[in-house]
């Protein structure tokens, strides 16, 4: 068992509020994710748990006895450190088998405890040695090792992978997910990772400024966001907020602002009525932004392929991460079941310099491309500038703005939390940009401003990189919009493209 | 390391290093000579015809054995061991404690009473010695080794508990607190965590207590009287300078065997020594 509630947990230190009266109540068997930015009082709060800091106020109680007072030891907790806290003077065997020889356990008993632990994380060849003879990776199980080993009721964790290389901080990850699952042990942990919290959370806990800000399970966090501080925080590339105006003409509702114009679709608009003539943010997720003209029938084809040199360096070199449906031709929007939906994700990471379009035939051109690249003016800076394009975008997200100052809070709630049924307003509204204007950083890439030729929209309508911040991490926005239009990447091997889970 | 021609090398990095040992190692070469040459030599006038105060053809163990068999010495030396190692033992005891303390326990005051146990330290002894004796006349302790023993830990329990602080400071406290969660007292923490991460700190802690006390002077001279009780510095300088005669020889060799001792410590420990200062633990 290892049911962990809290109620009303304050923590002070000296005149610092630094958790701020934090109820929650963790299942057993439960694995719990805190996330937040540095500083947000998720640490402390484990740290009250684990006994190491003085609780100011509130009570936590693990199984319905309260811990306050229990001194660490007598908590039956285990801890795994952000950097190891391995004891540097023991050997591996030692360090795993500390916790039970404190606990008075039998030698064989300790014995056999230490080499099954070993044995499931694969760490048998190293009983023998020291610390400091173990890689990164080495350390971080013994870590685990060692608060495997004690059964206790409730794991600790805090950062445990921050200190572990990118490569095998994926690798842990997944292993630790399955050692939760293999010792259906509560889980406690503690991140600034984003990923990591939603790809282990069973519930992810999102801090800031020691408030709860709101406690889901991963997807819920991600499509009922319950303020705008857990829709910007939650999603990489993180959601675009643009402040529009609401206005109504012709019975219908409009959310504008000084280059950007949509018409809201129904749902949206009945849920905006109230706020005519306020200003309201809009929240706008990378992947629902996509290009209106392709089908898939006709899908864009975007090769991406290692050429190197500057000849074909068409973009920043910097690296981009989006989100993407695994096969171009699958169409994520009409997909039953949130789940379904999650589990045909694909993560890509690419680098934006090694795109370049070209024909079926592998020759370099514009054609069939040239519309989804457009919409990637801004990072693809080969599209010509004047030429517009038609963007599909769905509102998710809209947020109260309020008149009286404390405009674009972080906290602004979400007019949709709480509300029932599909998260997804699914309705489109038609948008034209320009590319090679569309959110282009103006410092790096000075351009003269053309007027804008628009199709099917009054010019302007869209005009101005300042007017809509819609595509804030610009190269994974147009490459969720390219793969929402169908398109396939072709020899992927070079552009680590990968398939997660 | 110094990079370009072959003469950098020589000017910026052999000479000067030649003129620093020179400068560093001639005392000892001193005491070495003079502690071996016969006094027919040592006595010579300056602007005799073969004057040579830098090397001996004769080199002899006269002194050495004078130190042995006319002088007290050897119980000198005995004294300032045992004093030596006692008083490093009790000192040691109470900084490791006190300066895990001052580190680890949130105590109110804490910083203020850390910096007050520093500032005792720089009392200097030769004030500090004059009340000191009156309480050792007043405890009946004058000419015992304990009127030393229990007054070296005034300066060394504050050394030894600055420096333990820092150290204790350097070791990480998740090791702690991991040993606490792991289900060990505070004490066993301490105990089977963090004392033998700090063995560093605490071996250049000894090994600087040990060299004060073993070179002590002041309370050594005022606080032993008898020749029997008195430590190697003070034995030495009392009984071998009689009135305005120096007896060079055995002199340099009292001082000679005097340092040995600290010498070889400081090499048995030097490894450690020189983490200890460094101060780190990699987990």
């Amino acid at each position: 068992m290892g049911q962990v509630v809290l109620k009303g947990i304050n923590k002070f230190y000296d005149s610092v509020h630094a958790v701020k009266d934090v109820n929650l109540q963790i299942r057993d068997k439960e694995f719990v994710v805190f996330v937040g930015p540095s500083g947000c009082g998720k640490t402390t709060t484990l740290r009250m748990i684990a006994g190491l800091e003085a609780i100011s106020s509130g009570d936590i109680s693990i199984d319905g006895n309260v811990i306050n007072e229990l001194a660490p030891m007598d908590r039956d907790i285990a801890m795994v450190f952000q950097n190891y806290a391995l004891y540097p003077h023991m050997s591996v065997y030692d360090n795993m088998a500390f916790g039970l020889k404190m606990r008075k356990f039998e030698k064989p008993e300790i014995d056999k405890r230490v080499r099954d632990a070993a044995d499931i994380l694969g760490i048998g060849e190293l009983l023998k040695r020291k610390p400091r003879q173990l890689s990164g990776g080495q350390r971080q199980r013994v870590a685990l090792g060692r608060a495997i080993v004690r059964h206790p009721r409730v794991f600790l964790f805090d950062e445990p992978l921050s200190n572990l290389d990118a490569k095998l901080r994926v690798q842990m990850r997944v292993e630790l997910k399955k050692l939760h699952l293999r010792l259906g042990t509560t889980a406690i942990y503690v991140t600034h990772d984003q990923v990591e919290a939603m790809t282990l959370g069973d519930r992810v806990v999102v801090m800031k400024d020691g408030v709860v800000q709101q406690v889901g399970e991963p997807l819920e966090l991600y499509n009922q966001p319950a303020n705008k501080f857990v829709a910007g925080f939650i999603g990489s590339p993180a959601m675009n907020f643009a402040a529009v105006t609401v206005t109504e003409a012709n019975g219908s509702l409009i959310a504008e602002n000084s280059g950007l114009r949509i018409k809201l679709p129904d749902e949206t608009a009945q849920r905006l009525r109230g706020h005519i003539g306020h200003e309201v943010t809009l929240g706008v997720r990378p992947e629902d932004l996509t290009v209106a003209g392709s089908s898939r029938s006709r899908p864009p084809v975007l090769r991406c392929r290692d050429r190197g040199g500057r000849a074909t360096r068409l973009g920043n070199p910097a690296r981009y991460e989006g989100r993407r449906g695994c096969h171009g031709g699958e169409r994520r929007a009409d997909r039953a079941g949130e789940g379904a939906r999650q589990a045909a994700r694909c993560h890509a990471s690419f680098q934006a310099s090694r795109f370049r379009r070209e024909d079926r035939g592998g020759n370099p051109t514009g054609g069939a491309l040239r519309r989804c690249c457009a919409v990637a003016g801004a990072v693809l800076r080969t599209a010509k500038a004047g030429r517009s394009v038609p963007l599909t975008l769905r509102i998710l997200q809209e947020f109260y703005r309020h008149d009286d100052g404390a405009s674009d809070a972080d906290d602004t709630p979400n007019v949709r939390a709480g509300l029932p049924g599909d998260s997804r307003c699914g309705a489109l509204a038609n948008l034209s940009a320009c590319p090679g204007r569309l959110a282009r950083p103006p410092s790096r890439y000075p351009r003269p401003a053309r007027p804008c030729r628009s199709s099917g929209w009054e010019p302007g309508s869209l005009s101005t990189s300042a007017a809509m911040p819609v595509l804030r991490d610009e190269c994974a926005s147009v490459m969720a919009a390219f793969f929402e239009a169908g398109g396939r990447m072709i020899d992927s091997s070079p552009c680590m493209a990968r398939r997660s889970r | 390391m110094i990079e370009g021609a072959r003469w950098r090398k020589w000017v910026f990095f052999y000479v000067p290093m030649a003129l620093f040992l020179l400068f560093l190692l001639f005392p000892f070469y001193w005491m070495v000579i003079t502690s071996v040459r016969p006094d027919g030599e040592l006595y010579r006038p300056w602007n005799s015809i073969n004057y040579n105060p830098f090397w001996t053809w004769k080199p002899t163990w006269d002194h050495v054995r004078y130190l042995f068999e006319e002088t007290l010495f050897a119980s000198w030396l005995w004294n300032t061991t045992f004093i030596a190692l006692a008083s490093t033992a009790i000192s040691l005891v109470c900084g490791v404690f006190a300066g895990y303390a001052l580190s680890r326990l949130n105590f109110p005051f804490a910083g203020s009473l850390g910096t007050g146990i520093f500032i005792t330290y720089l009392v200097p002894q030769t004030l500090l010695f004059i009340p000191l004796a009156e309480i050792i006349r007043n405890y009946r302790l004058g000419d015992t080794p304990w009127s030393l023993i229990l007054t070296y830990p005034t300066f060394l329990i504050p050394f030894c508990t600055w420096l333990m602080m820092g150290y204790f400071k350097a070791v990480p406290k998740e090791l702690e607190e991991c040993a606490r969660i792991d289900g060990a007292s505070r004490w066993q923490a301490m105990l089977y965590i963090v004392i033998p991460v700090a063995i560093p700190g605490i071996l250049s802690a000894g090994i600087f207590a040990f060299t004060l006390s073993w070179n002590e002077f002041i309370y050594a001279l005022v606080f032993l009287s008898s020749p029997e009780q008195k430590t190697v510095p003070v034995g030495v300088t009392s009984e071998l300078i009689r009135g305005d005669v120096f007896f060079w020889g055995p002199l340099m060799a009292g001082a000679l065997l005097g340092s040995i001792p600290v010498a070889i410590a400081y090499s048995f420990f030097v490894e450690h020594y020189v983490a200890g200062l460094t101060g780190s633990v990699k987990g």
